[in-house]
């Protein structure tokens, strides 16, 4: 397991709460950042706005995108990451309350890794989470940083 | 849209008026404006031809009368040289001197010109030829019986003359000639009245044709003309009529799709922002179980989980809701579609997922049907997931997928053993959120059968069911029973 940053899009605070609890729980210890909006992720990822000048080689090693966010939504998020060549090869899991076929379509159609629909169980919730980690941190062999830079 | 076994769907009064209009293609009104103009036609042409004809034996009539009046005047000169001859023979003879002899010559010459004439106008008619042949032969004899005179007169002198003259056969001859001119004129003239007599008749009649075919056909014209302006009436007052009706139908048709798109975005946030509230409720009553377990004690936890059982629940009627409108918007998509393959792998699922039940499942092999993949596997998926559930406590589960038989042919089943219903209340099978169990008996949302039969309604099938208290159910559905909504 790499101690890289996680990047967390949520802008519901109660969700904030159980993710962390829910990492915590399955010992999942890397950094946690946690962005409240579309455009906030947006700025953090790029070294723009209010991050302007942050190194924006620390890549996270892993970005879980809630889609429905105030600002910019989660999809567009998404397409932004796609579109840069510094970012293009980011795992992103999308991380959502909603399972309507058009957000599975278009998430998977801007190249998600993963779409994980929040069980309003906790203890499910916490499962998601542990496997989650399980694979992207642990199992998941990421893409080398030169390929993601250089392309 | 001529389904008139579609009871569900009331036929709207502007549709129905619009179809009462529709009746201006009644063929039958088109034949009898054809009728009407082709009647008309035809007695226009026989008035043409009965004109025509008229017109033609008047012309011939015509040509006749002049013939008529031709041997006429023939005859009448025959006679007049008869008398001329007479007349100079009597001079010569009176006063013996060869120029009162002059007007006999002429008349000789004139006789054999008329008669020549005479014979050429009345060929053909025997009966006015065999008359004429008599006073030509009548009219040889006088003229040798003159020329007799003659000779007598200028060889003998006056008193033998006078002797044959008194002797009364040249005026015996001229009373036969003066006779049979006279029948040969009546003769001709009675043709001729009896031609104008027929003439007068055929002028009438045919006056009469023309006057009685007119108004026919006038008649005619106008009853053709009057139908043929109400049935533009009826087409314009059916084309306006459509043309209302289609704007009316392409605001409703605007209005649903901005209700569709305003469901959407409503479901759309149902199944977000509902869910979230529901992810604390349970989430925070985990975390405190967990942190303040020891503080609020053996009943507090039960609370707590009293708590997440209601979220839990809450959060599957909206996962159930969803489903239920989603397959009313969803498109209906239809391709043949094995039902046995579909319902043995919903019930590997179901074994899977509750491994320690023993259910025996009897399907019937190789039941295929036209449908929505995705949203027939949605039935299947809820009616054997409910006779899974009713049949949990019964010793020797059974479920069976199968074809109805006799009157029930086209529809398929699927039938359990387990705790059935009460038929009277059946009519609340279908309906959303009701339910004949307790939720501590069987659990469940109420939405599943609900959304059942609007599938089964989408794609024009019925479905219903038979049961038995604790004696098990059976489920019936047709597809395509009428045309689909």
């Amino acid at each position: 397991m790499n101690n890289k940053v996680i990047l967390l899009v949520e802008d519901n605070p109660d969700d904030e709460a159980l993710t962390r609890r829910a990492l915590v729980k399955n010992q999942i210890r890397n950094e946690l950042m946690v962005a409240h909006d579309g455009d906030e992720a947006i700025c953090w990822i790029f070294g723009t706005g209010q991050y302007e000048g942050r190194d924006v080689n620390q890549t996270p090693t892993l970005i879980l995108l809630d889609l429905k966010l105030p600002k910019v939504e989660g999809l567009e998020v998404l397409r932004r990451i796609r579109a840069d060549a510094r970012t293009r090869l980011l795992p992103v899991v999308i991380l959502t309350s909603s399972k309507e076929e058009q957000d599975l379509v278009r998430g998977y159609g801007l190249g998600a890794n993963s779409y994980i629909r929040k069980p309003v169980d906790f203890s499910q919730f916490s499962e998601a989470i542990r496997q989650l980690g399980l694979y992207w941190l642990v199992l998941n062999e990421a893409p080398p940083e030169a390929v993601g830079l250089a392309a | 849209m001529s389904n008139s076994t579609n009871d569900q769907t009331p036929v709207q009064p502007g549709i129905a008026a619009a179809r009462r209009v529709q009746g201006w293609r009644n063929p039958s009104l088109t034949v009898k404006i054809v009728l009407g103009f082709s009647v008309s036609l035809v007695l226009v042409v026989i008035i043409g031809i009965t004109s025509y004809r008229s017109i033609q034996r008047l012309i011939n009539d015509t040509a006749l009368d002049v013939h008529s009046r031709q041997t006429l005047r023939a005859t009448d000169n025959l006679l007049g040289a008869f008398k001329d001859a007479e007349t100079g023979q009597r001079g010569y003879i009176i006063t013996g001197k060869e120029a009162y002899l002059q007007p006999y010559t002429d008349a000789v010459g004139q006789i054999s010109e008329q008669e020549t004439a005479l014979r050429d106008l009345v060929a053909g008619d025997s009966d006015q030829e065999q008359r004429l042949a008599t006073v030509t032969a009548e009219g040889k004899a006088k003229l040798t019986e003159l020329q007799r005179v003659i000779d007598a007169r200028r060889n003998d002198g006056f008193a033998a003359a006078q002797a044959i003259v008194t002797a009364g056969v040249g005026k015996q001859l001229m009373d036969q000639i003066r006779t049979n001119i006279a029948e040969l004129v009546r003769r001709e003239e009675s043709l001729l009245e009896l031609r104008v007599a027929a003439r007068r008749e055929s002028a009438q009649s045919s006056l009469r044709s023309v006057v009685a075919g007119s108004g026919i056909a006038f008649v005619l014209v106008a009853i053709s003309s009057l139908l043929i302006r109400h049935d533009i009436k009826v087409r314009v007052r059916a084309e306006s009529l459509a043309a209302d009706l289609n704007r009316q139908l392409d605001a409703h048709a605007l209005e649903l799709e901005a209700t569709n798109k305003e469901l959407e975005a409503f479901c759309y946030s149902v199944s977000h922002d509902l869910r979230a509230p529901l992810r604390s409720i349970s989430g925070f009553s985990d975390a405190l179980r967990e942190d303040c377990g020891g503080t609020i004690g053996q009943e507090g936890t039960e609370h707590l989980s009293r708590i997440c059982a209601a979220a839990d629940r809450m959060g599957r009627l909206i996962d159930d809701l969803l489903n239920l409108s989603r397959v009313t918007r969803a498109d209906l998509r239809k391709t043949p579609v094995n039902l046995s393959s579909i319902a043995e792998e919903l019930m590997a699922d179901l074994r899977e997922a509750d491994p320690q039940r023993q259910v025996e499942f009897v399907p019937s092999p190789d039941l295929v049907a036209d449908a929505d993949v995705r949203l027939i596997r949605i039935v299947m998926d809820n009616l054997l997931r409910n006779a899974w559930k009713f049949t949990a406590k019964k010793p020797s589960a059974r479920i069976e997928f199968g074809r109805g038989a006799g009157p029930d042919a086209k529809a398929f089943f699927i039938r359990d053993n387990g705790a059935g219903f009460d038929m009277k209340f059946s009519d609340k099978l279908f309906g959303a959120f009701q339910r004949l169990h307790g939720n501590a008996e069987f659990p469940g949302t109420g939405v599943g059968l609900a959304t059942v039969q609007r599938i089964i309604h989408r794609h024009g099938g019925r479905v219903w069911a038979t049961a038995q208290p604790d004696d098990g159910a059976t489920f019936f559905f047709t597809l395509q029973e009428r045309k689909a909504a």
